[in-house]
């Protein structure tokens, strides 16, 4: 069973839109979105969430939002970008609160992640600093023990260190093989470490969607001095570049990345984003 | 079991778990039967993709270093004395089609690579005998 199943999904927003989206998270794995700014990541993540209108099909562990919404939301949870809660709530308070409204809540859970990040509970929310309240909120998403996690943008913003505890946690989340996670995000250094799959959007459509051992098996980073390559190889080059040291450039064919005078590298994940949306400015 | 990957190197991944896996296996610190952290345990410790951990240890069974036992988990294969030692010589002739490769692109030829060979064995005998 898939993880994550979206078939044909539409959306028309005028300046928001994806066209024609196809994706599968298998159940067990974490997959990265990523895109330039407006490349629909946050409207993806969205539909997901089934907090937009959208025509085509999403569905969660094999559920759509209209089969059985009770069920499609209760084994989900979202964490958007834009903080959630009431700034003037104290910590407490939300724990209180979570614990009423959800009968799933996690409250030793919760506690637990509390005190291993030192967060008072008589803390104000408005004095956390942000990316404290970027690790609450996903805490407070795990407490109700989904099966599949849907993040935009959870590393965004903050430094290395809380970002790390963060990505630690996605990955004790992932010890169970029947979580998955869909995560959009910037930070393409965190998807070097915990993905498994990287889709890339550009302009509302999916440019690939691939497994990042795939990806990495397939591609190579290559420079080669002026004169090198012939024309045609050059056009071959995906994001190629020319500049005073040669020419520059994204390929999968090894009779160019194995010529003698070429070098090739392995190209991270941000290195093949670049290279696929590179754009003639 | 220690392993460090970086994700920055030009090795994937995956394959330096199982070098780093094999060189342990085969040094000893790694005992046959031993049993290995599971494959998601690997991925959250090393904070890598559970595909990488799997592949690495899949590609590890394949060649006899690691064996999976349905439901107990991984472990360390049993390694005979003559497979370390096959392990050992397949490295070594690694190293020296390196250096060959390289006395080839410099236009080095195989009397002078040989007569190279045969100083170096003079020096070390020379001075283990000091």
């Amino acid at each position: 069973m898939n993880g994550i199943e979206i078939t044909n999904l539409n959306v028309d927003f005028g300046k928001f839109t994806l066209q024609n989206i196809n994706l599968t998270v298998p159940q067990g794995t974490v997959m990265g979105l990523i895109g330039r700014n407006g490349a629909g990541k946050s409207t993806l993540i969205k539909c997901a969430a089934d907090s937009c209108d959208y025509s085509g099909e999403v569905k969660i562990n094999g559920i759509t939002a209209y089969g059985d919404r009770v069920t499609y939301f209760s084994q989900m949870a979202v964490v958007f970008d834009e903080l959630m809660f009431n700034d003037e709530l104290k910590v407490k308070d939300l724990l209180e609160r979570y614990e009423k409204v959800y009968p799933k809540f996690d409250g030793t859970f919760f506690s637990r992640y509390l005190d291993f990040f030192h967060i008072e509970r008589k803390t104000k929310l408005c004095k956390l600093s942000f990316g404290m309240k970027k690790k609450l909120q996903l805490i407070a998403v795990m407490s109700l023990r989904p099966q599949t996690l849907i993040l935009d943008e959870p590393t965004t913003g903050i430094d290395p260190a809380d970002r790390s505890e963060i990505i630690d946690m996605l990955a004790d989340f992932m010890l169970d093989e029947n979580h998955t996670v869909l995560l959009s995000t910037h930070i393409t250094s965190d998807l070097d470490k915990i993905a498994d799959y990287i889709t890339l959007l550009d302009d509302g459509k999916i440019i690939f969607s691939d497994s990042k051992d795939n990806l990495q098996d397939r591609y190579r980073l290559i420079r080669a001095e002026s004169g090198t390559l012939t024309p045609s190889e050059c056009e071959a080059l995906i994001g190629v570049k020319y500049s005073a040291f040669g020419t520059e450039g994204l390929t999968d064919r090894k009779d160019i990345y194995t010529k003698p005078s070429v070098t090739a590298v392995i190209p991270t994940v941000e290195e093949i984003m670049l290279a696929f949306t590179e754009r003639e400015d | 079991m220690k392993l460090i990957v970086s994700s920055l190197s030009q090795i994937p991944i995956y394959e330096q778990i199982k070098q780093q896996i094999k060189e342990q296996v085969f040094s000893g610190a790694l005992k046959s039967g031993e049993q290995l952290p599971s494959i998601r345990m690997l991925a959250k410790e090393l904070k890598v993709g559970v595909i990488t951990s799997k592949r690495a240890y899949d590609d590890l069974c394949e060649e006899g270093v690691l064996v999976s036992h349905q439901g107990k988990g991984i472990f360390v294969a049993e390694i005979s004395a003559e497979s370390v030692r096959d392990n050992h010589l397949q490295l070594v002739e690694e190293h020296l089609r390196d250096a060959v490769s390289l006395a080839k692109q410099y236009g080095i030829n195989e009397t002078e690579v040989k007569s190279a060979l045969e100083k170096i064995y003079k020096e070390i005998n020379g001075n283990e005998r000091n």
